[in-house]
């Protein structure tokens, strides 16, 4: 008995920033419905106590989170290791830039809600990178799926909100009930949900089935490839971007990210029988699924990001894209001087901070009533705000990759993965991710000449939204930051992936 | 030094970041003023740089190849630092299997970029002056892009360390992108898209090079594999297989090609040229294209010489020749002068390949004077089209005719630098056209003597300009127009250095020759002569003019 109770209380400790988000949950659903009248109606500016709130529970999150170094893994249903603490360290920081972008975009009669089901979903990415068993992993996955279903449909209530919602929705559960089947193959082939005993189980001789194991993969692969927009799971993706609100637009090009990369590289190597990604190398079949899963993903995105004029389309066609690359570092493993893994840990950080700058500035210089739409309500930008068109400008080529912006570097350890892993296979990815890279340099500087090059049309008023604007701020000051100071990001991203 | 150094780099950056953060707050004409001031600063504190530069002592490369026989040095900047950027350190499970290497910012300096630093503040203080008036619009947002360009060009030519290279070399692609795009001609878009696209497309294939080349050598056991110096010592002692070599030589080649440019990877450049605003162009035809030249001279020479002999000798000799007379022969058949002298830069930059790629010392000295020659010269040229352009708002020959009657200094100064850049003796032209050409003729007399056929093209469409343009009866756009006036003392100003320096090249190139002497022959001295010893030149850098 006593032995359970100090289990369960040595559980708790490794995940009591989530324990901290998930309580402020409960407090803003529960306490949100009585500040609303009857009516509907409720005093406007509750928002800002909601935003403020959901900040200081993030707040405190990231305190205990950075205050608790990363312990090696361990037995027990969650572990507290440097991918975790990579993984929460993004998922919190990021977070507490999107509760900037929600903060004026969600109606004050909803915004306990919507700041809610936000924090949930972080906490459940946070949950996903501390899961150290199937069942938790599972749980942790639905954790983010479920509240983003609210929150897509709680921040802008139109037609097109409605149809995207729902696509998301059924494509959702689609996914999930994959990633489910792929670990019930898992669990069968080893009779074990916890991580560890899994990878120990495939480890010994002739336990681990080849065929089993590899329906796994493939089941788990095509799972998250929902959630990291890889083709061909990435159908839902331009019509939920144009649907929704450029808030949560910003979430789901993010946030799914980081669980869905997080979540492979948990379970990319339990296929290969080895707990950590450290020197993981995927055998030939994971090796070529992954390939053609990121050279597809790659050229889809890019090449029909050319043809979008609807700006959000385009935009999620370029998150496509960036799936694209990542999966190149995840393709080639982590055996080279430059780890696959590393280098993608570390793009996703880069990438977070361009995307949702990009998202943050779009929102901040388009009004509450009049959202930008497509690309041509960019034009002349830089006449009529001139500040938030440089920095979407900074945003913008850093998406393409070119210095001095992190996009650059994380491009560059791309590169050196893939080409320091020395097979055919390797440098034939990083040759088309070359070769993507200048083709996605076509529709990034479309939107920069746009901007700069064409007049201005739309006289109407825009003013600036400002909680919006100082995010992406930061996010495009970050991005510079990042390319002059990059080692300490390196280090802590050699040690998750390590 | 280091501080003369970093204030040269930084002060055209402060600029930018100043006129950009108080573009609203500034009233009239306050950010041509802070440009001019930056630029003119730069300037003095590049000469200041220069002359703290000739104290140096030269390298001692030649010791290192008698005395310890490790090998040579083929880049030895005369002065470096290095600050560190990041590491990756060595993973793996045994020590051997993957050693980690470290990124640095490695400033230095020898005499090649020494040479070309003090071309590009000049050329951007001249920029600024001819811009003075005819940028009206968005003038803050101008003498940012203006002065950041000259930030990523001091840093191009700076740069010992492959990284820092490449990244100020792809910076240098925004700033001048804007320029372009936004106060350019009515093709502009199209032509910034162009120019920018395709030198990017380039470049990644460079990238790719350069990864590779990086880990390659990292993989060998060298710790700093992006320090160029180290990086070529390391090259010289253990080369490459000769088919690494190559297809790395290929990779890297692909956006230097683009960049300098090489027939027939010029397409983007008449376009960009017509369209870009006066000082786009001066930039673009000065400094922009010698970042191509550079780079073959800083990457390709020193770091694959078998490579460099076997394809890099008849493939850019070949083409350089056939960049020269196609860019010729294209040059006389414009009718607009900008064009004109946009094609005109496409031919002498094929002198300038031929001197570089003739490998030898002769020649590469050659290569480099030329870089500097033609940024003078084109540069100049380019300035003067604008002040015409902006008088008649007409760039057409056939618009044009006699204006030596009514602009006689204008009229005088484009005599002046036409004579330089067709290679009159005693201009800058002649030096360096001569010695590409000599030192091409040692290696492959082949293509010094159709590469020649471009000196008498050369004249040829740059007299017929002169003499439609400035001789014979007066023709202008509206006859009889008034207000046209003569050169002004602000553009007198602009052109007054490039005239200057392209007197004292002609007639002095020793002070210059010497400044670059030791670092060319550190990359020489890795090419064997194919003739014998003590025959003609070879070998040695020639005493232009006895002192």
């Amino acid at each position: 008995m006593n032995l359970a109770i100090e289990q369960l209380n040595h559980a708790a400790t490794l995940i009591m920033p989530e324990i901290v988000l998930l309580a402020t949950v409960c407090v803003m659903f529960m306490v949100g419905p009585f500040l609303v009248a009857p009516a509907g109606q409720t005093a406007s500016g509750v928002r800002h106590r909601w935003g403020g709130l959901a900040l200081a529970a993030l707040g405190t999150a990231g305190l205990i989170w950075f205050n608790n170094d990363p312990i090696p893994i361990g037995g027990g249903p969650f572990t507290a290791d440097a991918l975790a603490w990579y993984a929460r360290g993004l998922s919190i920081s990021f977070g507490g830039l999107l509760v900037l972008l929600l903060w004026n975009q969600v109606d004050d009669s909803y915004a306990a809600e919507a700041q809610a089901c936000l924090l949930a979903i972080v906490a459940g990415t946070n949950l996903v990178a501390v899961a150290n068993d199937l069942v938790g992993l599972f749980l942790a996955l639905e954790l983010v799926s479920i509240p983003t279903y609210v929150l897509l449909y709680l921040v802008r209530r139109e037609r097109g909100t409605r149809e995207a919602t729902i696509k998301y929705f059924l494509l959702s559960i689609f996914s999930s009930a994959l990633v489910l089947y792929g670990m019930s193959w898992l669990y069968g082939a080893t009779g074990t949900t916890n991580l560890i005993g899994i990878a120990e189980a495939l480890s010994v001789e002739g336990r681990g089935d080849n065929l089993i194991r590899h329906v796994a993969l493939a089941l788990l692969v095509a799972g998250l490839a929902f959630r990291i927009t890889a083709v061909p799971f990435h159908f839902y993706a331009p019509d939920v971007f144009q649907g929704v609100s450029v808030s949560n637009a910003a979430m789901l090009s993010f946030i799914p990210k980081v669980v869905g990369f997080v979540a492979l590289v948990r379970l990319l190597p339990l296929t290969g029988a080895t707990l950590t990604t450290k020197l993981w190398l995927p055998d030939e079949s994971a090796r070529a699924l992954l390939a053609v899963l990121a050279v597809m993903t790659m050229f889809v995105g890019n090449l029909m990001a050319l043809r979008q004029r609807d700006l959000f389309r385009l935009l999620a066609y370029s998150s496509i894209a960036h799936a694209g690359y990542m999966l190149v570092g995840l393709a080639v493993g982590n055996v080279g001087v430059v780890g696959g893994t590393s280098a993608v840990l570390f793009y996703l950080a880069a990438y977070g901070l361009m995307t949702i700058g990009v998202f943050a500035l779009l929102r901040g210089a388009g009004s509450a009533e009049h959202e930008f739409e497509t690309i041509d309500e960019l034009r002349g930008l830089s006449y009529t705000h001139p500040s938030t068109a440089l920095l979407l400008a900074v945003c913008l080529l850093s998406l393409t990759g070119l210095p001095p912006t992190a996009g650059f570097l994380g491009k560059l350890n791309l590169f050196l993965a893939a080409w320091g892993e020395t097979t055919a296979v390797g440098r034939g990815l990083a040759g088309l991710l070359a070769l993507n890279a200048a083709i996605a340099a076509f529709y990034y500087l479309r939107l920069v000449a746009v901007m700069y090059l064409e007049p201005a049309t739309d006289r109407s008023e825009r003013p600036i939204e400002i909680v919006s604007w100082l995010g992406g701020l930061a996010c495009t000051v970050a991005t510079l930051l990042l390319f002059a100071q990059p080692q300490w990001l390196w280090d802590v991203v050699l040690r998750a992936s390590g | 030094m280091i501080v003369l150094l970093l204030l040269t780099l930084a002060i055209p950056a402060a600029g930018a970041a100043l006129l950009m953060i108080f573009r609203h707050s500034m009233t009239g004409h306050t950010p041509r003023w802070i440009a001019l001031v930056a630029s003119v600063v730069t300037l003095l504190m590049s000469i200041g740089l220069a002359s703290e530069f000739r104290e140096l002592p030269p390298p001692d490369h030649s010791a290192g190849v008698v005395s310890s026989g490790v090998g040579s040095f083929p880049i030895q900047p005369r002065f470096e630092q290095k600050y560190h950027w990041f590491t990756f350190p060595a993973t793996g499970v045994s020590a051997s299997d993957s050693k980690g290497f470290q990124f640095d910012f490695h400033f230095g300096l020898d005499g090649i970029s020494m040479s070309l630093i003090v071309l590009t503040t000049v050329l951007t203080m001249s920029c600024v002056l001819v811009s003075w008036e005819s940028i009206a619009e968005r003038e803050a947002e101008f003498y940012t892009a203006l002065l950041a360009l000259e930030t990523g060009l001091i840093g191009v030519f700076t740069a010992f360390d492959l990284m820092l290279f490449y990244v100020s070399f792809e910076f240098t692609l925004i700033p001048l992108f804007f320029m372009i795009g936004m106060w350019g001609g009515p093709q502009r878009r199209y032509a910034a898209v162009k120019f920018f696209l395709y030198t990017l497309a380039g470049s990644l294939i460079t990238l790719v090079g350069l990864v590779a080349l990086v880990l390659l050598v990292a993989g060998d056991g060298l710790a700093t594999p992006c320090s160029l110096p180290d990086l070529a010592a390391w090259l010289a002692a253990n080369p490459l297989s000769v088919p690494v070599q190559i297809a790395l030589f290929l990779a890297l080649s692909a956006g230097f090609l683009v960049k300098v440019p090489v027939f027939p990877f010029h397409t983007w450049l008449p376009l960009a040229h017509v369209e870009a605003p006066t000082a786009g162009s001066v930039l673009l035809a000065g400094v922009l294209l010698k970042l191509g030249t550079y780079g073959f001279l800083r990457l390709c020479l020193p770091m694959l010489p078998a490579a460099c002999l076997q394809v890099g000798l008849p493939l850019l000799g070949s083409l350089a020749v056939v960049g020269i007379i196609y860019g010729s022969l294209c040059a006389l058949a414009q009718r607009d002068i900008k064009r004109l002298v946009a094609y005109s830069s496409i031919a002498h930059l094929g002198f300038c390949m031929l001197g570089l790629f003739a490998l030898n010392v002769v020649g590469i000295t050659g290569g480099v004077l030329q870089m500097i020659n033609h940024g003078l010269s084109t540069g100049g040229l380019f300035l003067i089209v604008g002040m015409i352009y902006e008088r008649y708002h007409t760039r057409q020959l056939d618009e044009l005719g006699g204006l030596a009657i009514k602009l006689p200094l204008i009229a005088m100064a484009l005599v002046f630098v036409s004579l330089s850049s067709i290679g009159l003796p005693g201009l800058n032209g002649f030096v360096g056209e001569i010695l590409s050409l000599a030192g091409m003729f040692e290696r492959h007399p082949l293509y010094m003597v159709l590469g020649a056929i471009g000196l008498v093209l050369g004249a040829w469409y740059l007299l017929t300009m002169l003499q439609t343009l400035l001789f014979g009866p007066l023709v202008e756009p509206q006859q009889g127009e008034h207000g046209v006036s003569d050169m002004n003392v602000r553009e007198a100003l602009a052109l007054a250095p490039i005239v200057v320096l392209c007197l004292w090249i002609g007639v002095r190139p020793q002070p210059l020759v010497d400044m670059i002497k030791p670092d060319v022959e550190a990359v020489a001295g890795l090419y064997p002569n194919d003739l014998p010893a003590g025959t003609a030149m070879a070998g040695q850098v020639p005493r232009l003019v006895s002192d």
